[in-house]
């Protein structure tokens, strides 16, 4: 089910009225089958591996707790992640695999199997199930978390099962953490004006990103990289800056709803963004970009290579990258946008002396240094998302080429709509303005802080906009194919 | 406090869908998009097929040479745009549409119309379908149609504060035809720009045949289509003309298309009119759709041809 879908403009108030009705100890069903529900909406049949995680991560947290060896903790441990990893693997990797495999051989001359063979093992299609990517890792690090000691078990299997398909951040995060998440799902929580207010307030704000923003911005993206030949090098110069601000809005805009939807039952989840734009350099870009998920590969990645493993950080900091990179999707365009940031960071780091004493040399100011840290650390990542968004590395490669040999031509030949053009840039002038003054977290106080007078203006403002300025497509958020 | 919350939600939620319908309203009463008019009436005749048919065949002309023949009771519609593929979501909609038993109905066929994304099974084409223009309207035959505009109007709702189409070499019938003009006031598409239009052209067809394959699903709805058109009145298969280049394209492709269309229409007692050998008598504004007066033209040919046929088959 889509947050922007109208079903989910039916079934929210459903659950919210539901959740507030019951009594305590009938909220968690409810808010479990709504979840499954939430999730069958989209392939039934795949609630199927949602249960199976749940249920081996449930029996592995208790049986690794109760365990007084470590080898049977291990074990317990192993258990979990390899299933785990193996239903990612499965659902999500495996025609990338063999077909990696199979271009290997195909290289070195050998047949693995013939193309009859090929046909009856067509792994493409195997279904994606949808926001796979986000409850494995949530479950692995319940899992992770118990082994090392850092919270208990979850006795309650229905409340456990709850914590890992809580539906407002099922499938596409934040991913939760269970030391955050699962006390919360055990409190008897009153009715609260506030939260509801407060909750209804950060969806519309997500609502306004993704349906009024980022598909709008969207609509330029397409047609940019439809056509990475294009002999106009500006349109291919907007493309890809438009496709830094709709991934980050649009995976905002969820994050946002994702927010504001658990709000108003009352419960608090984590804050994905910290105004990533404003970063004054790639390592701080990628503290304040998707943090549940950079948090969890430093947590459970980063810290064990380097700190039990004693890896060189260069060679942890690329495998964690890496990760993150197949973590996105199958396919290598990820993989060289990920390793292509990991390579920014190291040189960022490396150089960092002599910046400093170019910097003092030249006597800049602390904000200008931030300026120009700023300036170059958003044109780097704009060009890394290029391999983010095109289908494959050559579509990259020659995206990248037409935009960067600049042409005569300033002709920006996207649609020929400059109205639309112009409200495009205006809007992010206007989000960021907001990002600016209010940051990630505090959006909602621009409805909560007024008179009454200007409450019931911005409202009417905020219904206006939203019916004349939505793009009706009803698109997927992007991060929902992760 | 409670009460006076849900009040007031009560109160922001009626407002919204109020001004949301005043808006739907205020554009369904001016230019909604391009393919709107096709939405809005039932049909006693069609026009069926891609966008070259779209652009290409005029009801007004037909209307005008067939009239003696007394199929227009209710309006001939060109019902073809670049979404309607044969498939289920097309056939059940061409059932709505039609509203008597005395049509005529002129499916407009190339290879085009046969194709569907590669890999996809029956089921997943028809799923395909689905998500497009077709599977998403409902209703298809009122004015105005809210339906169509909450479902697969795709642009921002502002548009209905101005009445203009933003392509003004485009004019929108009502019965359907987009008549494509190469002389507006402002400025003429040149040469040139036709040149540079059938190289993009081309391209999306190179770019095309890497993404998608021939359908035996689209194939057979094709069938069935005919099947349940004959029983509402008389069919005319067509292959229409298009630059030499394109045509050349399709053929290289699907070598024995006018033998199995022609085929078809034997077997099914239907005529073939094939006019791809005539493409260079008539132009096109991007090698693939012909520009408004070459689809006059066209279509007067067409209509005598049909003239003919009716006439013969009368006797």
């Amino acid at each position: 089910m889509l947050f922007n879908s109208f079903e989910f403009l039916l079934f929210l108030p459903i659950m919210i009225i539901g959740f507030y009705v019951l009594s305590h100890k009938y909220r968690w069903l409810w808010l479990l089958l709504g979840s499954y529900y939430f999730y069958m909406a989209h392939e039934p049949e795949l609630i199927i591996l949602l249960i199976v995680s749940t249920l081996v991560d449930y029996y592995c947290g208790i049986k690794m707790y109760e365990a007084k060896k470590k080898s049977i903790k291990k074990s317990f441990l192993a258990l979990s992640i390899v299933t785990n990893v193996g239903i990612l693997f499965v659902f999500k990797y495996l025609f990338f695999f063999t077909t990696n495999i199979e271009w290997i051989l195909d290289f070195f001359g050998t047949e693995l199997l013939n193309e009859q063979e090929v046909d009856s093992y067509n792994f493409n299609n195997i279904l994606l199930p949808i926001g796979i990517s986000f409850y494995t890792f949530q479950t692995m690090s319940y899992s992770i978390e118990i082994y090392r000691g850092v919270i208990k078990p979850e006795r309650h299997i229905g409340k456990f099962a709850l914590y890992v398909s809580f539906f407002p951040q099922l499938v596409a995060g934040p991913v939760e953490r269970a030391s955050r998440l699962l006390p919360q799902l055990k409190t008897n929580i009153k009715i609260d004006i506030n939260n509801l207010k407060q909750g209804i307030i950060i969806m519309a704000w997500g609502f306004f990103l993704k349906l009024v923003v980022a598909d709008r911005l969207g609509i330029y993206v397409d047609e940019a990289f439809r056509n990475p030949e294009s002999p106009h090098s500006l349109s291919l110069v907007l493309g890809s800056v438009f496709f830094c601000f709709q991934i980050y809005y649009d995976f905002s805009a969820y994050t946002s709803i994702a927010l504001g939807t658990a709000k108003t039952m009352g419960y608090d989840l984590i804050q994905n963004f910290n105004q990533p734009i404003f970063a004054t350099s790639i390592a701080e870009f990628w503290k304040r970009w998707h943090i549940s998920f950079t948090q969890w590969l430093r947590d459970f990645i980063y810290r064990p290579l380097v700190k039990n493993s004693r890896m060189p950080r260069l060679i942890a900091v690329s495998i964690v990258f890496f990760v993150n990179g197949l973590w996105h999707g199958a396919n290598w365009t990820f993989v060289v946008w990920s390793l292509l940031n990991a390579l920014l960071l190291v040189i960022e780091i490396a150089t960092k002396p002599i910046r400093y004493s170019i910097f003092d040399m030249l006597k800049l100011s602390k904000k200008l240094r931030e300026l120009l840290g700023w300036f170059t650390g958003i044109c780097l990542i704009i060009l890394t998302l290029v391999f983010f968004r095109s289908p494959n590395i050559s579509h990259a490669m020659l995206y990248l080429k037409n935009m960067l040999f600049f042409n005569s031509s300033l002709h920006i030949n996207i649609l020929n709509n400059y109205f639309e053009l112009f409200l495009c840039v205006f809007l992010i002038l206007v989000v960021q303005a907001i990002y600016y003054y209010k940051g990630n977290s505090k959006v909602y106080e621009l409805f909560t802080e007024r008179t009454k007078l200007a409450k019931y203006s911005m409202c009417l403002a905020y219904i206006l906009i939203i019916v004349l300025f939505a793009i009706n497509r009803q698109n997927s958020f992007i991060y929902f194919q992760f | 406090m409670l009460k006076s919350f849900v009040i007031k939600l009560c109160i922001v939620i009626i407002t919204f869908i109020a001004v949301y319908l005043f808006f739907v309203d205020k554009l369904a009463k001016g230019f909604v998009d391009p393919h709107y008019n096709k939405f809005t009436q039932e049909a006693g005749s069609l026009i069926l097929g891609l966008s070259r048919a779209n652009v290409g065949i005029s009801p007004f002309v037909i209307e005008e040479e067939l009239k003696k023949y007394g199929f227009f009771d209710k309006p001939l519609v060109n019902f073809a745009f670049n979404e309607a593929h044969f498939g289920e979501v097309y056939y059940n909609v061409i059932k709505k549409k039609i509203k008597t038993n005395n049509g005529i109905f002129i499916i407009s066929i190339s290879p085009g119309n046969f194709t569907a994304p590669s890999g996809l099974n029956d089921e997943k084409v028809f799923e395909y379908d689905e998500r497009l223009t077709l599977g998403k309207v409902d209703n298809v035959t009122s004015s105005p149609n809210y339906n169509y505009i909450m479902n697969a109007y795709g642009a921002p709702l502002y548009n209905g504060l101005h009445n203009l189409d933003q392509w003004n070499h485009r004019i929108s019938h009502q019965n359907g035809w987009n008549e494509i003009k190469l002389k507006n006031n402002h400025n003429i598409i040149t040469d040139k720009d036709i040149e540079h239009w059938k190289s993009l052209t081309v391209k999306f067809y190179n770019e095309k045949i890497k993404l998608e394959q021939l359908s035996t699903y689209r194939y057979n709805y094709f069938i069935k289509t005919i099947e349940y058109l004959k029983t509402k009145g008389k069919v005319f298969l067509t292959r229409m003309p298009s630059h030499t280049d394109l045509l050349k394209f399709e053929n290289e492709h699907w070598g024995r298309f006018d033998f199995e269309m022609d085929s078809i229409a034997n077997l099914h007692d239907i005529p073939y009119l094939n006019y791809s050998k005539q493409s260079n008598n008539y132009k096109t504004y991007d090698g693939s759709h012909l520009e408004s007066e070459s689809a006059k033209r066209f279509t007067k040919r067409l209509a005598t041809d049909i003239k003919t046929y009716l006439s013969n088959y009368s006797e």
